[in-house]
């Protein structure tokens, strides 16, 4: 009996020993783990020849100093995509742009434009660039709309196979010569879209065209990379994309049947604010949208470098592109320049789009004078001087 | 005896093989020779994919970088939800008024997805590490608290009437007679959780990440590359088997007494 009781106490002793030891274990491994961080591959190969950068290791006294004067800067918390719209600022901050005009930018990644209005409410990015989500960031979320950066219509298409009976009419109405279909062939079509997009705005003006509505077709809503495989695989007979998936579709050899640009749409990305950094960082929001506009002439001035930073930014995102590709997405989606920044109605495509979200129903309608009210033109009046 | 054991063990392992090697062929047989081969990549591509991998980056790392980024957030995440799963499970296994104070809510919290809590998680944590790890918490807390709360319950109570009745008290009943017959139980959800965390790890990368195993799939599903979500897919399947073979072998040694071969 006395041996069977030591023999249990051991038993019992030895297991917590075991459990004590795996947890300890765990808890060693979580921690190494936590300490010790693989460095990124740099992947940035573009940069304009005059200003190379000096070699790696070698550090000067002047180095020395702004490394010392950078430190006392302002910092703003910058979002970036994975997309066109955050090259501007990758290249503001591979050429120092920000520090050259007294900040520097702390960037905050997201995959996508809801991702950044999740984070708007949280506080999380204080300046970022968006499209269509910007609706949201004004109306709901009280983020203002200060400057338009960049032609978003570009790149926004609307496609089908080519023996589809959609592709075989051009120029049913002579007003919109470069779109494709008709009545005819567009009454009853599966049309694959993210719903509530531009996109989907897409659609809608080219139905319109023909006289149509979405009542005469049947919309599927899916994410664009899904859209795609639907039109690649005979699932559906359109697929309303947005870039780069657009562009994919087009190499493919799909049939660009209308576009933003062919309907004479505008859309702009444009610089977003949060609230708090509208109210109380005006002075580095100039300096910001300065930069960005010393950023958005350099990239216009050299198409070639501008591509290959985008190939870069893709790249380092995991994105597979090609250069040829990066090329005509400058080329179609190009950036605002400070000239043309000063002949824009700033917030005017963020009103459409508003507009065409309350039609429907992703807006409560109450919302959207909001959206007038967080338009404001004075930061990038000051920072360009007009 | 032992040698019936061993001569078990090899048949295992054959099946294993051969049910893997099954499932490689018909993948390749479909990807091959039906209309799967236009959408769907297949395996000698996918490989191909990943051997790359190791020594090209995909995205700023290779794979290497990505899994020690995922492999960190799934051992916090499920670390943190294991010590506080055992702890809320026990309590409510053995305390009436923890169970029906915990229970409910608990019950109510429990078949939430994780991915439902990533606007929340956000407004809470922000963008950073900490949201990764809540979500991996959230996604694997439930299946150890749910199995240390079974576990509890399940011991013997005529083996608690007698601790008692010798006159043992409280602490030593929950340490030498609790404690260890819930531990299958807890190991089991151990296993089960690890599982459930790698699962989480998608949803997890879905806030602000650049790397993980989980971003390299949103990554090839967004930009539809379809052979960068099979190797992500690949990736997290092998990583997790390799990790349930190590939780498999520490339940071994830790619950040798409960083992039928000994």
């Amino acid at each position: 009996m006395r041996s069977g009781e030591t023999v249990k106490k051991g038993r019992v002793y030895f297991m917590k020993k075991k459990l004590i030891s795996a947890l300890m274990a765990t808890a060693m491994v979580t921690t190494a783990l936590a300490g010790c961080a693989p460095k990124p591959v740099e992947s940035t190969t573009a940069a304009p020849a005059e200003t190379a950068a000096p070699a790696a290791g070698e550090t000067t006294a002047a180095g020395q100093t702004a490394a010392a004067d950078t430190a006392d800067l302002p910092v703003l918390k910058v979002a970036v995509m994975p997309f066109l719209n955050s090259i501007p600022i990758v290249y503001m901050q591979n050429e120092g742009l920000d520090v050259a005009n007294g900040f520097k930018i702390e960037p905050v990644y997201f995959a996508n434009g809801g991702a950044m209005n999740e984070a708007l409410a949280a506080d999380q990015w204080e300046v970022g660039t968006l499209s269509a989500a910007a609706v949201n960031s004004l109306a709901i979320y009280g983020a203002y709309c200060i400057a338009d950066i960049g032609h978003s219509e570009g790149g926004l298409y609307t496609l089908s196979k080519q023996d589809s009976p959609i592709a075989q009419v051009k120029g049913a109405n002579p007003s919109y010569p470069d779109i494709y279909g008709d009545a005819e062939t567009l009454k009853g079509a599966i049309i694959a879209t993210n719903t509530g997009t531009i996109s989907h705005l897409n659609v809608i003006k080219w139905l319109e065209k023909f006289g149509l509505t979405t009542e005469d077709v049947e919309i599927v809503h899916m994410d664009f990379p899904s859209a795609y495989q639907a039109l690649m695989t005979g699932n559906c007979d359109v697929a309303a994309l947005n870039p780069p998936t657009s562009y994919v579709a087009e190499g493919e050899g799909m049939v660009v049947t209308s576009s933003l640009t062919a309907l004479e749409v505008p859309q702009f990305d444009s610089i977003i604010v949060s609230n708090k950094a509208f109210t109380d960082r005006k002075d580095v929001l100039v300096n910001y949208t300065k930069a960005f506009f010393q950023a958005t002439d350099a990239l216009q001035a050299d198409p070639d470098m501008a591509a290959q930073l985008l190939l870069d930014w893709y790249t380092e995102n995991g994105s597979e592109s090609a250069i040829e590709s990066c090329k005509t997405e400058i080329t179609t989606r190009p950036f605002v320049t400070s000239d043309e920044e000063k002949t824009i109605s700033i917030g005017d495509s963020v009103q459409v789009t508003g507009e065409f979200w309350v039609s429907q129903e992703l807006l409560d309608e109450a919302k959207f004078p909001e959206i007038a009210k967080h338009i404001d033109d004075t930061i990038v009046k000051e920072a360009l001087g007009f | 005896m032992k040698k019936k054991f061993v001569g078990e063990k090899a048949e295992k392992t054959i099946y294993a093989i051969l049910a893997i090697a099954t499932f490689f062929l018909a993948w390749a047989f479909i990807t091959t020779f039906t209309a799967a081969k236009e959408t769907t990549p297949g395996p000698i591509e996918v490989l191909k994919l990943l051997v790359t991998s190791f020594f090209q980056p995909i995205g700023r790392y290779t794979v290497y970088g990505h899994l020690y980024y995922s492999i960190r957030r799934v051992l916090i995440g499920y670390t943190v939800a294991t010590v506080l799963g055992i702890i809320v499970g026990l309590s409510m296994g053995t305390s009436r008024y923890a169970e029906a104070i915990i229970k409910p809510i608990f019950e109510m919290i429990r078949p939430i997805p994780p991915i439902a809590w990533i606007p929340l998680v956000i407004l809470w944590f922000g963008v950073g590490e900490l949201p990764k790890y809540a979500i991996i918490f959230i996604g694997s807390f439930t299946n150890v608290t749910l199995n240390a709360y079974t576990g509890a319950q399940r011991v013997d109570p005529t083996l608690v009437g007698c601790a008692r009745m010798l006159g043992t008290s409280e602490r030593d009943i929950f340490l030498r007679v609790i404690l260890p017959s819930s531990m299958p139980q807890i190991f089991a959800g151990m296993q089960v959780a690890l599982s459930t965390a790698w699962m989480a790890v998608l949803a997890a990368e879905m806030i602000g990440a650049q790397e993980g195993c989980g971003w390299i799939i949103l990554r090839g599903s967004d930009t539809t590359n379809i052979p960068l979500v099979l190797v992500g897919m690949v990736i997290i399947g092998v990583v997790g088997l390799f990790l349930a073979t190590i939780m498999r072998m520490a339940e071994r040694k830790v619950c040798a007494w409960n083992r039928m071969d000994v």
